[in-house]
Formats: C-alpha cells, sequence, structure tokens
C-alpha cells in the first residue's frame, strides 16, 4: 500500500472513532476527549501531506502547530466551560442541559 | 498491501485501540488515560512523517498538558456519573452506522484518488533536517499569524480563569 494512502486511512479511522464518541458519550469531558482525538487525526493528515508533497514547503506542518495551539486553547476554554457548568447544576450530563431551551 | 514497516503497525495499533477504549470506556479515568496513550501512538506517526518537532510538541501539549487538564477536569466534576446509565442500543447502532460509512466514504475515496506524482519523488528523496525549514518558515512567512496565536492564547488563558473562578456570592 502507499506510505500516503495508509496514514491517511489511520487518519480517518481516527476520526471516525472521534465521531462514535461524540455521538454516544453522555458526559461532557468525554465528548471533548473525542473532539481531541479527531484533531489529531486532522493533524496527521496535515503531516502526511506535508512529509509526501512539496518538501521544499513545510506549509503542512506549520498548520499543524496553529492547529496544537488552538486545540490547547480550545480544551483550556471547553473544561472551564464545563467546570462552570458543574457548578451550576451539579453534573455534566448533554442529555439533560436543555437549560438554554427554556 | 505489504511494505508497510512493523514500527508503523505497531503504532497504528496502538493508535486506534487505544482511541476505541477511549469512546468505549465507561470508567471516564481509563479512558482519559487510553487517551493519553492514543496521543502517544500519534506523536510516534509523527516521527515515521519526519517531523520531529511535531511530534516533541505533541507529546508535551497533547500528552503532558491536555491529558491532565482532562484528568484534573475528571476529578473536579467527579460525582456518581462516573459510571454513566447506557445509552439505548438504537443510538449505538445508529452511531456506529454513521461511523461506520463515513470511515467507509473516506478510505474509497482516499484509495481511489492519484495523488500529484511529487510524492514519489519526496520518497525518494534522502531525509533532510526539516526543523530548521520548518523554523524559518514559522518565523518568516508565517510570522503574523504565530503572533496571533500567541494573542489567542492569551485571551484562552484568560477565558479560562474567568469560566472557572468560584463565585462568591454574599
Amino acid at each position: 500500500m502507499d506510505p500516503l494512502n495508509a496514514f491517511l486511512i489511520v487518519s480517518a479511522g481516527l476520526f471516525s472513532v472521534g465521531v462514535f464518541g461524540v455521538l454516544t458519550r453522555r458526559n461532557a469531558v468525554a465528548i471533548l476527549m473525542s473532539i481531541e482525538l479527531m484533531l489529531n487525526a486532522a493533524n496527521l493528515n496535515l503531516i502526511a501531506f506535508a512529509r509526501f508533497g512539496d518538501p521544499t514547503v513545510l506549509a503542512g506542518q506549520v498548520f499543524a502547530i496553529f492547529v496544537l495551539t488552538v486545540a490547547a486553547a480550545e480544551a483550556a476554554v471547553g473544561l472551564a466551560i464545563v467546570l462552570c457548568v458543574y457548578r451550576n447544576i451539579r453534573h455534566i450530563n448533554v442529555d439533560d442541559l436543555h437549560i438554554l431551551k427554556w | 498491501m505489504g511494505q508497510l514497516s512493523w514500527p508503523f503497525i505497531i503504532l497504528l495499533l496502538l493508535t486506534i485501540i487505544s482511541a476505541v477504549v477511549v469512546v468505549a470506556e465507561r470508567n471516564i479515568v481509563r479512558a482519559a488515560v487510553s487517551l493519553g496513550l492514543s496521543f502517544l501512538g500519534v506523536a510516534g506517526l509523527y516521527l515515521l512523517l519526519h517531523a520531529p518537532f511535531l511530534a516533541g510538541a505533541q507529546v508535551l501539549i497533547y500528552v503532558g498538558a491536555i491529558t491532565i487538564l482532562i484528568l484534573f477536569a475528571i476529578m473536579m466534576t467527579a460525582q456518581r456519573l462516573m459510571r454513566p446509565p447506557r445509552r439505548a442500543l438504537e443510538t449505538w447502532i445508529l452511531s456506529g452506522a454513521v461511523a461506520t460509512a463515513l470511515f467507509g466514504t473516506l478510505a474509497y475515496v482516499i484509495i481511489n484518488t492519484r495523488w500529484h506524482e511529487v510524492d514519489r519523488a519526496a520518497q525518494a528523496r534522502p531525509d533532510v533536517d526539516y526543523v530548521p525549514v520548518l523554523a524559518d518558515s514559522l518565523l518568516q512567512t508565517y510570522l503574523f499569524p504565530f503572533e496571533v496565536a500567541s494573542v489567542l492564547l492569551l485571551v484562552a488563558l484568560v477565558g479560562a480563569i474567568i469560566l472557572a473562578k468560584e463565585e462568591r456570592i454574599d
């Protein structure tokens, strides 16, 4: 199998596992964990293309660094929001988070 | 198939199996530790792709920081929901079908695409040290996004502190 295809398929598998996690998990922290898996899959794609694309331009790796930065910021703010929700309603079960519907 | 190297296969199994544990394990602490393992596997894949700086950053930021942050969040929201009630079976089946269909579509498209011929040239090329090239492009071509990213991190820091701060009602 072509090495590029192999990496892309691993990345597709990781992304699909993340999608499954987002759809089935009820705990907000677990959903954030699944989102991190999907971000990792995207990064793997970017770096695979940087490796097997034009090797003089490392735009893929640079982009992956920015994705890493944004993912770190997202995790910090997301977990802070989860903490805030927990402090207010004493649980983080996303099925019961329907206060905004009122 | 063929010529898939065994480090690749080991890292692939490590990454995917721990990712499956992350989404399937009901004990969320185990899921978080497994998430760290999955991040380690991805870092190894970055090494195979000749991205040592990214692999180091992955270990520092994801394995070191984000996994620990998630464990802290789990501890601070710890309650009986550590073992939540199971979802209905149909949710599992439906979600599984969606994920499988997504993977099938992606794999079909990936296998049936003729990628540009540059990748053949890159494989024949001797391995150069990519880190200086990466540093140059990050601090020259992409200097402005680099600085904006630092502002983003500052805003996220302040936002996280304000959101998570204990509010005293008196």
